[in-house]
């Protein structure tokens, strides 16, 4: 999907606010929609450092590219087994320990 | 009241007797009542219990406590969104206000177990979402150095608080250059370690790929040693690394440093540009300087942007007012969310929860977030790339030198506050910004050290030689 001409206006706006739970007065909402568009046009920079030709080639093949031993704990992880292995060589989700953290 | 600055010269004291931790917490918590209502870096004292805990090491301390304890009895400053037991913990956001923490952080848990006595909590931007300590949900921190000056952000409280003497050294939290930048603004030392290497259990999400608890101290030595205190494996942390301080590589033998060759069009400082010379003058006394092209500089701080701002509005979404800090009561569950979260943030984070809302809303900003992780991959691929010949790069650490309050009024001029030290933060990378000269307002310029994950033993041997040598 192209992310150019995807302006927030009014009422783009008025959905993101209530999609956030967040309420702005008009005079916010005018201030807002200016800031808002300026940063989001900075955003157009990524595309232009990544080409359509390769985007997401690293990402997408990351899984399917990797050593069959990194992902050896698979279904031990799925089932919230904590992984044995080094952690210093895999990605953040092969360490989930399944212990909870629920406060602030 | 003279200010004991150091670990070193505090532990001394202790040593000759000629104070006691007792004193000395005394004389902190004298100090910040006569003189932070002007810079206010601090948001709750922990006065109790940094009284209790100075007592007890007082009747205790012998040269083999000092010995086995690096932080015995060393007053600390700990930001706002770490939580510390039975304190006050808000984030500097109204949303918060009166939510006492039930639990330490691990950070905390480690600090009290090494010797240290927590002080207070310190101001900050909002949910950590600033570089300036002006979006504090409740007071703005002034700058010690000057009083019409901002200390950055969003660790302003942290880096103020040291910069003054109200303790050595203090915890702060780094996203994308929350540390090092105020660090730099106050002319004081701010590490932001390997992303894993320090555990965030206890630290308030704002932007979890990217968020780092990291140390803030007036010498390398200090900031490096509470480093050291704070860091290693924790199980209460996903992404915490297999990783202690002892099994970090040692330091190689050095005979090159990187510099970054496209930064002509940046528009740096004067005063910046000429310490940055200097410093990369005296290392090239020593290593041969590698000149390297960081293609992806450009983009990072949008990159930034969209993960941060992203992973905030996802976030923050837990405040709700029912479950932590303010409620407020409406004629609905959604109007009483509505109305908690309307009064309860401030401008900046609505901003930026409003921006991360429409990254993830396929409707408006479709692959935004994707196309970002992607370019996340390709800064950090660039870094990979330099390391493989060059042990450390040296950079600036901001483009410009402290600003007033009020003077970066556009949204966008503030984000650029971060542009140099947002790179190394995508990448997870360590760094450690030190101040570098004075200029004739008083301020230092900041350069940062970075280098390949888990290099902090390389990275604190280089930034006390250009400490003792340049500084």
């Amino acid at each position: 999907m192209d992310n150019n001409n995807r302006k927030i206006d009014d009422n783009a706006l008025n959905l993101l606010c209530k999609m956030a739970n967040i309420s702005l007065t008009q005079e916010e909402k005018d201030h807002l929609i200016i800031q808002l568009n300026s940063i989001a046009g900075l955003f157009d920079q990524i595309s232009t450092h990544t080409t359509k030709k390769d985007s997401f080639s690293r990402r997408s093949t990351f899984l399917s590219d990797d050593t069959p031993s990194t992902f050896s704990n698979i279904e031990g992880i799925l089932n919230n087994v904590p992984s044995k292995r080094d952690s210093s060589v895999l990605c953040p989700v092969m360490k989930f320990q399944g212990k909870k953290n629920e406060e602030a | 009241m003279k200010k004991l600055n150091s670990i070193k010269s505090i532990h001394e004291a202790y040593l000759l007797g000629n104070t006691t931790p007792s004193q000395l917490v005394q004389e902190c918590l004298k100090r910040i009542q006569d003189q932070d209502s002007n810079i206010q870096s601090f948001l709750t004292l922990c006065e109790n219990e940094a009284i209790d805990s100075s007592l007890q090491l007082s009747a205790t301390i012998s040269r083999e406590l000092l010995q086995k304890y690096p932080l015995y009895g060393i007053p600390v400053g700990v930001k706002d969104n770490i939580n510390v037991n039975n304190v006050e913990m808000t984030a500097a956001s109204k949303i918060l206000q009166n939510h006492r923490s039930v639990y330490d952080a691990t950070v905390v848990e480690r600090l009290k177990k090494k010797g240290a006595i927590i002080v207070g909590k310190t101001n900050m931007d909002e949910f950590a979402m600033g570089s300036s300590t002006e979006f504090s949900g409740f007071y703005p921190t002034k700058n010690p150095i000057h009083l019409d000056y901002t200390p950055g952000g969003s660790s302003g409280g942290s880096a103020a608080a040291v910069k003054a003497g109200f303790c050595p050294i203090a915890l702060g939290s780094d996203t994308g250059g929350s540390v090092r930048q105020p660090a730099s603004f106050c002319g004081i030392v701010g590490i932001r370690p390997t992303y894993g290497f320090v555990s965030r259990y206890g630290m308030t999400s704002f932007c979890s790929t990217l968020d780092q608890i990291g140390s803030i101290g007036t010498t390398v030595d200090d900031a490096f040693l509470l480093l050291q205190c704070i860091c290693g494996y924790d199980e209460n942390d996903s992404t915490s690394e297999n990783m202690e301080w002892e099994d970090l590589p040692e330091v190689p033998s050095l005979d090159s440093f990187g510099i970054l060759s496209s930064m002509n069009h940046l528009q740096m400082d004067p005063f910046i540009e000429k310490m940055y010379q200097r410093v990369v003058q005296f290392l090239s006394s020593s290593y041969k300087p590698v000149t390297y092209d960081l293609n992806m500089l450009d983009c990072a701080m949008a990159t930034y942007h969209v993960i941060a701002d992203s992973e905030a509005s996802s976030n923050l979404s837990r405040f709700d007012g029912i479950r932590f800090g303010q409620q407020k009561i409406g004629l609905s569950s959604e109007e009483s969310y509505l109305l908690a979260r309307t009064e309860g943030f401030g401008t900046e984070v609505k901003r930026r929860v409003l921006l991360g809302t429409y990254i993830l809303s396929n409707e408006f900003a479709g692959n935004y977030y994707k196309q970002a992780l992607y370019a996340k991959d390709l800064v950090t691929s660039e870094f990979e790339s330099i390391f493989t010949d060059c042990p450390f790069l040296v950079l600036p650490t901001t483009l410009k030198m402290p600003f007033k309050f009020g003077e970066r009024k556009d949204p966008l001029d503030m984000y650029y506050s971060d542009y140099l030290t947002i790179p190394s933060s995508i990448a997870g990378l360590p760094s450690v910004s030190i101040p570098i000269g004075i200029d004739d307002m008083g301020f230092s310029a900041g350069i940062q050290l970075i280098g390949p994950r888990f290099s902090e033993k390389l990275l604190w041997k280089v930034a006390r030689t250009i400490e003792e040598e340049v500084s």
